[in-house]
């Protein structure tokens, strides 16, 4: 056996032919070769190849005596809490609302909480708190909800993370769901940690993907880790509910169904004024754009190919008619076009809207990291190799000064033939 | 071949908000024939931007090792290491 070359990671640096004791390795034009006489597959190279571009294949791992026990005791545990456990049942979504509008993260969350409900046969139930708000029970069954638990106070007009919390504890103790769900806003992450240590279970926070392993009844929640370039999966096996906080968007909005109607449960709770530390002042609304980059679903991003400052003007266009938030790449920052807050990449800020336009940036990888997981690319360059092009959904070869105003103009017409603007 | 971006990429970086490389006086830079910065640095930090008429210092990707400060023809760059905890962190180097 020898050591194998990634060959589309290398890089050609060499450092293996060092680092080679028994100079098994050479670099051939772009790659390393090893000659596998001389390999004695010692690995030494794998650990100094800073592109991840060698590797063992590493022969099958038997279990030691002490590892099968562990898993053993783990799983004579697992039995044992398991009747516990079947007490639980049902998978809850906090229906997140501010004065009565709700967040539309709700409604995902409720479309993927309809498709696992269906895998463990359980029911899906709304939880839905504040004041005055029991008209969105109504929304609830309408995108999934079976059932709605409807909590109204006037104390819980505005989100406070207390008495948010207290209520959440409460329906969770009574009610015992088997699975929670939030989105994870400023606020679904807020409360849901909260309500998580209290019942003492486990929470994964953020979560891009979620499945149901459906004999253990085991939620697989799925989640970026280390900026991205890691998916950890993660499983809560010995505390109920299973708590997870999802992503905006990642999961697709399912069909409204009008008319479809559920069970609206209302609970007292009994809420004192006195008991809350936190008083809400004044609620002051966000405005300027750089600083929500990472909210942004629409971005148009300049790169040094625009040339100059007085050319942003078409960038911006664009980027108003479709209600957007402009960006920039280091080069366009570093030309003293932009300020720092609006660079996107590696020492930037991490976006990832619906929509990402590229106009004159090259793609280099420290550009990439902040922005390829958006949903849609749309490059814009002049030079047919440049990299972004390997990552863009639609690219669009050709002069920025003609393709953006004539992208402008069309998009222009097109909102408003469909009155959207 | 992968491009020296790529390259550098490999390398672990701690950026600070400011450059620690300053360009004296641009003004000489307009009359330095060759501009020897552009091409002896081995992060190719500085870079002649035609439409500005100045040089611009990508200084994140600066690897510290100083030649620019020797190599500039006309003493007009104002070196410094970055401030402590930031700039390049070799690893395993
Ligand atoms: C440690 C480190 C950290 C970094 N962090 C970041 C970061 O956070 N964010 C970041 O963006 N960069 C970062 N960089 C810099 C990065 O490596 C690139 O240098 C930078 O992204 C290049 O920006 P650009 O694509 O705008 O410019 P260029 O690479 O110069 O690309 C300009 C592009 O515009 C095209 N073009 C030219 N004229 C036109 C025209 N008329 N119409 C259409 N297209 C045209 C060209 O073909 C070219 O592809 C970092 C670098 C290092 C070393
Ligand atoms: S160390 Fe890795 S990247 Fe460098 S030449 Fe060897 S295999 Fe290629
Ligand atoms: S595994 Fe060992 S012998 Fe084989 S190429 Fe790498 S360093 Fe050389
Ligand atoms: S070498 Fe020095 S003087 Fe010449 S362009 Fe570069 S910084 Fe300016
Ligand atoms: S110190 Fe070295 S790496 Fe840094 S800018 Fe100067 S020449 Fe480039």
């Amino acid at each position: 056996m020898t050591v194998r070359v990634i060959e589309k990671n290398c890089i050609a640096c060499g450092l293996c032919v060092q680092a080679c004791p028994f100079e098994a390795l050479e670099v051939k034009g772009d790659v390393a070769v090893v000659d596998p006489d001389k390999c004695t597959n010692c690995g030494d190279c794998v650990e100094i190849c800073p592109a991840d571009a060698l590797a063992l294949d590493e022969p099958p791992k038997e279990m030691t005596k002490k590892e099968i026990k562990s898993v053993e005791d783990n799983e004579a545990a697992a039995k044992e809490i398991k009747k516990e456990l079947k007490e639980y049942n049902g998978i809850w979504i906090f229906i997140e609302q501010m004065d009565g509008k709700p967040a539309p993260v709700s409604w995902e969350l409720l479309g993927e909480g309809a498709r696992l409900a269906k895998q463990i046969d359980t029911e899906l139930v709304g939880v839905l708190i504040g004041d005055k708000v029991a008209s969105l029970a109504g929304e609830a069954f309408s995108y999934g909800a079976d059932k709605v638990y409807l909590v109204e106070n006037p104390l819980l007009k505005n989100y406070v993370t207390e008495p948010y919390t207290k209520v959440l504890v409460n329906l969770c103790k009574k009610y015992k769901p088997e699975i929670f769900l939030f989105g994870a806003t400023s606020l679904g992450r807020d409360i849901a940690g909260a309500v998580a240590t209290q019942l003492q279970t486990g929470l994964t926070a953020d979560c891009t993907e979620l499945t149901v392993d459906e004999s253990s009844r085991y939620l697989m929640q799925t989640r970026p880790a280390f900026g991205g370039n890691i998916m950890a999966t993660i499983v809560c096996r010995h505390r109920r509910p299973q708590m997870a906080t999802v992503r905006p968007r990642v999961m697709s909005m399912p069909e409204r169904q009008d008319g479809r109607t559920g069970e609206i449960i209302r609970e007292d709770m009994d809420l004192k004024q006195e008991e809350i530390l936190t008083r809400i002042i004044e609620v002051i609304e966000e405005k300027g754009s750089a600083v929500y980059l990472d909210k942004a679903e629409i971005i148009v991003a300049a790169g040094r190919g625009i040339g100059s400052k007085t050319n942003l003007k078409v960038i911006e266009e664009l980027s108003e008619v479709l209600g957007g938030t402009v960006a920039a790449s280091r080069a366009a920052v570093e030309a003293g076009w932009f300020e720092h807050t609006y660079q996107v990449g590696q020492t930037g800020v991490t976006v990832r809207p619906k929509v990402y336009f590229a106009v004159g940036i090259s793609g280099a990888i420290q550009h990439l990291v902040g922005m390829q997981t958006s949903d849609v690319i749309v490059a814009i360059n002049n030079d047919p190799d440049a990299p972004i092009f390997k990552f863009a959904t639609f690219g669009i070869v050709g002069d920025y000064a003609t393709v953006v105003p004539a992208l402008t103009g069309e998009f222009k017409k097109r909102l408003n033939e469909e009155g959207l603007r | 071949m992968k491009s020296l971006e790529d390259k550098l990429f490999l390398n672990r970086y701690q950026p600070d908000k400011e450059s620690h490389l300053k360009v004296i006086n641009r003004d000489k830079c307009l009359e330095c024939e060759g501009k020897p910065c552009t091409f002896i640095c081995p992060a190719k930090v500085y870079s002649w931007n035609p439409k500005e008429k100045i040089i611009e210092t990508a200084y994140e990707g600066c690897v510290e090792c100083g030649t620019c400060r020797y190599g500039c023809a006309h003493d007009n760059i104002e070196w410094k290491n970055p401030r402590g905890g930031f700039g390049i962190m070799y690893k395993y180097g």
